[in-house]
């Protein structure tokens, strides 16, 4: 085996553990009226901070994170925020506070969540996997 | 016709905003503290201690649709002199519109953004790091202004953000202001990486005269400046700010550095100096220890805030209960280098104040 055959099976090798990583993968990404269908997971990440006000439909950015009853809410915090579901809420709370983002919704279940979507132009959130929603609002990840 | 079509876009721009949900999210925010305090100077009564009932505040946002939103703040605190011995106050009252991107026009009554703290805690004493705002806020802060915000946000790969105010002055109420010259804040921030914040700004006012202090200059604590015959004449008030802010989750730190010049034609200009060092060190999830070192020093020639030198050392503690729930303690000494008239003397305060929020 040259070095170069070798330099690739340790990228794809180091690339699926990465990939493996993520606490990302267990979740798909929903949205509604947001006027895109696919984000980076490092846009994902600046989204779900607030750093974002408006979609390019001109909906304002709501966003809408599992609460901390969800035991969802714990990988998403540590993957997106590096913090517990609690330092989410302090997170949101300080920035809502300063008077430079919109509050997020905290709610418990995946039918919730998908259900608060469907009813809210702008909103942005985290469900399993697996469970199913209709697919325009499905965002990729690339 | 031009009437008719004027009437026609006002009802169907009213019938867009009101066929959509109205949102209002209505939080509180609330301190208790415990003083004691032992003043080295005073001949009789030097100790004495107190529990206090602090500010209460009633915090509310409500969207009007995608782009237009409300914010306001409004407090209850304890006010000496007063029927009830309580006043309420607006603190914040602000309208703002959204208008492309992460750009934002705001229009109210605002914290004025001139350095980290003032734009970030102001009276949300359960996101303090410390019991105390740094002294500074007391003697040369606006803290509050009134006028046209014009704010940019996250912009770019080290997170821009800029605002630019024109308002009421420091000598203005929250319905008058003495002269035709506003009050100008210019203000920068970048946030390179996560949780950190760096940011410069710059203040100008124009008083017509400088004894008098508005609802925008500062709060009902600040010490007493009394050198006598107050200075009634024009003076120019220029304000520098600098602020570092690292709030990570091992280490905090904060540093709020001042520089304010006013120019009097009596006494020419003087330059005053501020700064404000905050360290906490995060031991275990819930537990800070943290230290201050803050201090002020006001020149001789100033007629404004007047002479003044003061240093505070803090040791403190603060404990997470939740989100929502903290409990801070303090412990320090304060110098009081010299003393024109001011409220403060060399004195050993403890405190220790719950904030919370709902």
């Amino acid at each position: 085996m040259d070095f170069k055959r070798l330099f690739i099976v340790i990228q794809l090798v180091v690339s699926s553990f990465a990939y493996s990583q993520s606490s990302l993968a267990g979740y798909k990404l929903i949205g509604s009226s947001t006027g895109i269908t696919q984000l980076t997971e490092a846009q994902v990440k600046d989204y779900f901070k607030g750093k974002y006000t408006l979609w390019k439909t001109g909906k304002s950015v709501k966003v809408v994170f599992y609460s901390s009853q969800s035991q969802h809410s714990v990988p998403l915090a540590k993957s997106i925020y590096n913090t517990t579901p609690q330092g989410v809420k302090k997170y949101w709370l300080s920035l809502v506070f300063q008077g430079r983002a919109n509050p997020p919704t905290f709610l418990e279940s995946d039918s919730a969540i998908i259900s608060y979507i469907q009813d809210t132009p702008g909103a942005i959130g985290f469900i399993q996997q697996n469970t199913p929603c209709p697919s325009q609002l499905i965002i990729q990840i690339k | 016709m031009k009437n008719t079509l004027f009437v026609s876009i006002c009802l169907l721009c009213s019938m867009s905003i009101w066929s959509q949900r109205l949102r209002s999210v209505v939080n509180g925010y609330g301190h208790m503290n415990y003083n004691f305090l032992h003043d080295f100077e005073a001949n009789a009564d030097p100790t004495n201690s107190s529990f206090e009932l602090g500010e209460h505040d009633l915090f509310v946002n409500t969207f009007f649709n995608d782009r237009i939103s409300f914010l306001g703040e409004f407090v209850m605190k304890y006010t000496k002199g007063t029927p009830t011995t309580f006043s309420a106050s607006i603190e914040r009252a602000r309208l703002k519109f959204d208008y492309y991107k992460n750009h934002s026009v705001i229009t109210g009554k605002i914290h004025t953004p001139i350095n980290y703290w003032n734009d970030v805690y102001h009276h949300g004493r359960l996101f303090f790091p410390s019991i105390d705002r740094p002294t500074s806020f007391s003697y040369l802060i606006p803290l509050h202004n009134l006028g046209v915000q014009f704010q940019g946000q996250n912009l770019g790969k080290w997170n821009f953000g800029y605002d630019a105010v024109v308002g009421n002055g420091i000598s203005s109420s929250d319905a008058f202001d003495d002269n035709l010259s506003p009050a100008i804040t210019l203000s920068m921030h970048i946030k390179p990486v996560d949780n950190l914040r760096i940011g410069i700004s710059y203040f100008y006012d124009f008083l017509t005269d400088a004894s008098i202090r508005g609802a925008h200059s500062g709060h009902s604590v600040a010490p007493s400046h009394s050198p006598g015959e107050k200075y009634t004449g024009n003076l120019h008030y220029n304000l520098l700010s600098q602020s570092t802010a690292y709030f990570g989750n091992k280490h905090e730190f904060l540093n709020e550095f001042v520089f304010n010049r006013t120019h009097t034609d009596t006494l020419g200009y003087a330059n005053n100096l501020s700064n404000y060092t905050y360290y906490g060190l995060r031991i275990k999830e819930k537990h800070v220890p943290y230290a201050i070192v803050d201090w002020i020093s006001i020149a001789e020639n100033d007629l404004f805030t007047y002479h003044y030198d003061i240093m505070r050392l803090w040791m403190g503690y603060r404990y997470e209960f939740s989100e929502m729930i903290n409990v801070k303690t303090q412990f320090g000494y304060t110098f009081n280098f010299l003393n024109a008239g001011h409220g403060s003397v060399n004195n050993l305060e403890f405190k220790v104040q719950f904030a919370y929020g709902f």
